[in-house]
């Protein structure tokens, strides 16, 4: 597997600025086209997106120009298709939402782009490619596409493979047919004949405008009982995983699937826990890990057993006794968990924090980050409102030194592993000009409140950003706010 | 169910905010008397809330397992601290126990307020040392319970110190419990426990000047008998309920029910569908719990309950 290319500039935490196009609005009826799912490709030209509505939009990096070398490259569209509808569910009487939870993208191998893409039930392979030729002549139907009069075309004669007579006729003998209109190429009045002669030719490719096309290749349905909340593709290139609520499976490209980890109880009424997160590791395509709602991780080896009910390591840290409250199993719930690319660390996100874990320590994690800790004395209302069960996810960034998890007022945090610095920033468009750089924000938790701070009571929780993702090599970063896409890169 | 509704009207809610600095996810010093009431109030609004997320919204898709699965860890947990504390007083039979064919649950709950008669023990440590896990026994096992008298204690690994002493039990309690019976002789799970809270709500009034003070005794034993109940084990959407399966009472009761304190603060329901509470009618009440249970949901099936009495209650409760 290639290694990943170095991160071409030192990450900074800001300033971040804007790209023209920053603001992408997705264009789609009101409610359907919150994004719900973001991710760059492995070298960081495309960047997909999935929205509740089922649709996935690609856009794609602009090549930088030599003549303008000041312009970095923006994202555009590059493709728009809809990769689930909605189904329902005829023997519970229940609607299966087309909303995409999940997409990931499987590294290049040829000129089309592959990705995966799944809602709660059903994981499918779209091939992405571009189309810039297309063939024009056909003689069976002309340019419109419309289907020629079969009776209109002719036959090629004797004469023309050289046996036949001398008539002084054309070389192409008309077909006996009422009179027709010309239309369209190729067509030659003959003299004195009745209808129109078409000549026979060879289709040919002619250049066209590049259209994108994405087809669908595979669809791996009817394998999960509960809600599908994870993919991975596995480093070998062959395999993924797909994990709902309570089983995982591992699937051959070739659609065949395998259940690897199993955590249904035999009685439901016993069911404490499910499964909430899963990933393989990068590099070792036989090592995987999944989260659960009890704030715990596993990591699991396939090598030892075909069901991987029993976890190689089990990463859990003890509960501080001076938080708990009745809330706390609910804000360890895992809504997370990502490796770093070098798979030497795995990352965590519960409700209100951010933990990085070393591998070979599993009693506690390493690093632990208040996203935002001002919420902990509202827990009941949250709980209330079921903002306590939004499912925020966290990134790396191509080095691993920084990472970044998103919040509510569509604030997003970055952390500097290394400097131990922090910062709050806002994705909004009244807050943001193009090619403005981002100003850090603060929430002010008690006292007096400064002048650009912001208040906990003043914090709209309707607007959350659940899903940013990182560029795999630059200081490029997309971010969610509900149906807005933002992108922002490093100055 | 009423009374939950009725806990989460617009009084119950201004008098959340009132001591919401107090409730929120701190920890209570079990000294302080005023925060033992906090925290039974704060523990009794939790309960209150995570019901009313498991029955109350009505999905057109599939509920989200995950979070079924917490709240019920919640209400596991609340109900297991409270047995918890149950265990800590001494016993006190009930004078009058129902003779009729009652579910277990019922029988279990009642030894439940019993307890409440006598003041309370409260050892003055409490260790927590059982894990957390050995305690979420599954909840027909609650039916073998038996009342532990020992002083030594143990409980799960979240819980804080027990609730302050409560008021001891009315002697209209058990009286009006046996008319309940009288009126229902056979009663399902799901009758019992709405009986036991229109008998409480009936009892309730004469002894409560403010139906609306959530922390009245009859409230927090009502909580405390719909407490022992076992937890539905709603996760497979086709299973059917012993909470659920029979839905006469709860029909009735919520025919006449003005809904409108259904309709949330839009502060408080900040996300989707999911948290939206639209006024419900008792058929679109009923047509949530339907996936809940693999039996089929008759609106209009006749209750043998005296309707004079229903709506008594019901004027009661609404304040009318």
């Amino acid at each position: 597997m290639a290694a990943n290319p170095p991160c071409t500039s030192a990450p900074r935490l800001q300033p971040f600025s804007q790209f023209p196009s920053s603001v992408l609005v997705e264009c789609g009826s009101p409610g359907t086209d919150i994004i719900s799912t973001v991710e760059f490709n492995h070298t960081g030209e495309l960047l997909a997106t999935g929205d509740k509505g089922g649709r996935v939009v690609i856009f794609q990096r602009e090549q930088e120009s030599k003549n303008q070398p000041h312009r970095r490259g923006e994202y555009n569209v590059y493709s728009t298709f809809q990769s689930h509808e909605p189904e329902f569910d005829y023997l519970k009487s229940l609607e299966i939402e087309e909303k995409i939870n999940k997409i990931r993208w499987l590294p290049q191998q040829n000129a089309a782009y592959f990705l995966l893409s799944t809602n709660d039930k059903t994981v499918k392979l779209w091939k992405v490619s571009e189309r810039d030729k297309r063939p024009e002549g056909y003689n069976l139907k002309d340019e419109d596409g419309r289907l020629r009069d079969p009776s209109m075309i002719t036959v090629l004669r004797d004469s023309l493979l050289g046996v036949g007579g001398s008539t002084g006729r054309a070389l192409w003998e008309p077909v006996r047919a009422s009179p027709m209109p010309a239309a369209g190429v190729g067509l030659e009045p003959v003299p004195g004949a009745d209808a129109l002669l078409l000549a026979l030719q060879v289709p040919v490719l002619r250049p066209m405008d590049l259209m994108v096309e994405a087809t669908p290749r595979r669809v791996f349905a009817n394998a999960h009982t509960y809600h599908i909340n994870s993919i991975s593709v596995n480093s070998d290139y062959e395999t993924y995983m797909s994990a709902d609520d309570l089983r995982i499976n591992l699937w051959n490209f070739e659609i065949t699937n395998q259940n690897i980890v199993d955590i249904k109880p035999a009685n439901m009424e016993e069911l404490t826990e499910v499964i909430t997160a899963a990933e393989f590791h990068p590099h070792h395509c036989n090592t995987f890990v999944y989260s659960s709602s009890k704030g715990t991780i596993r990591l699991c080896d396939m090598r030892t057993a075909a069901l991987c009910d029993r976890h190689a390591k089990f990463f859990e840290e003890p509960e501080d006794p001076s938080n708990r409250s009745f809330f706390s199993e609910i804000i360890s719930s895992i809504s997370d968990v990502k490796f770093s690319h070098s798979g030497r660390y795995i990352m965590t996100r519960d409700y209100l924090t951010v933990k990085v874990w070393d591998l070979n320590m599993e009693n506690r994690p390493i690093e632990t980050y208040q996203v935002h800790d001002y919420l902990r004395s509202k827990l009941c209302s949250l709980y209330e409102n079921d903002c306590i069960f939004d499912k925020f996810e966290c990134v790396w960034n191509g080095s691993d030194s920084v990472i970044m998890t998103g919040s509510y007022n569509n604030f997003f945090r970055m952390f500097d592993r290394n400097t131990k610095r922090d910062v709050t920033l806002e994705a909004s468009r009244e807050n943001s000009k193009p090619r403005a750089i981002l100003k850090p924000r603060k929430v002010c938790v008690g006292g007096k409140r400064r002048k650009d701070e912001i208040s906990v009571d003043s914090l709209d929780f309707s607007k959350k950003i659940l899903h940013t993702a990182w560029h795999p090599s630059e200081n490029i970063i997309a971010v969610a706010a509900t149906n807005n896409l933002y992108i922002f890169q490093d100055k | 169910m009423l009374y939950f509704i009725y806990m989460l009207g617009k009084g119950g809610k201004r008098k959340f905010d009132e001591h919401e600095d107090g409730l929120e996810g701190k920890v209570v010093s079990p000294t302080d008397g005023a925060s033992k009431v906090s925290y039974t109030l704060q523990r009794q609004t939790i309960f209150n809330i995570s019901l009313m997320k498991l029955y109350n919204h009505r999905p057109l898709t599939e509920p989200s397992l995950q979070k079924t699965v917490l709240i019920n860890n919640m209400l596991r947990r609340i109900q297991e601290e409270l047995k918890q504390e149950g265990s800590l007083r001494p016993m006190f039979v009930a004078a009058s126990q129902p003779a009729d064919p009652l579910s277990d649950n019922f029988r279990e709950a009642q030894p439940a307020f019993s307890h409440l008669a006598s003041p309370p023990l409260l050892p003055a440590d409490l260790v927590s040392t059982m894990p957390l896990e050995s305690c979420l026994t599954p909840a027909s096992l609650l039916e073998d319970d038996t009342f532990c008298t020992s002083p030594a204690v143990q409980h799960d690994g979240p819980t804080k110190p027990p609730p302050p002493a409560l008021q001891p039990v009315k002697d209209s309690f058990s009286s009006a419990l046996d008319e309940i019976e009288e009126l229902c002789p056979a009663p399902t799970s799901a009758e019992a426990v709405a009986a036991e809270s229109a008998a409480d709500d009936s009892k309730a009034q004469p002894s409560e000047s403010n139906i609306h003070k959530p922390e009245g005794l009859p409230e927090s034993r009502t909580a405390e008998s719909k407490l022992m109940d076992p937890l539905p084990g709603n996760f497979e959407i086709t299973a059917s309920t012993g909470f659920l399966t029979d839905l006469t009472l709860d029909d009735i009761l919520f025919a006449d029910i003005d809904t409108s304190m259904y309709d949330f603060d839009p502060c408080t329901t900040a996300t989707g569908a999911a948290s939206k509470m639209a006024p419900v009618s008792a058929d679109e009440l009923l047509k949530t719990l339907a996936p809940y249970s693999s039996q089929p949901v008759t609106p209009n099936q006749p209750f043998k309950m005296d309707l004079t009495e229903l709506d008594h209650i019901m004027e009661v409760l609404v304040g009318s």
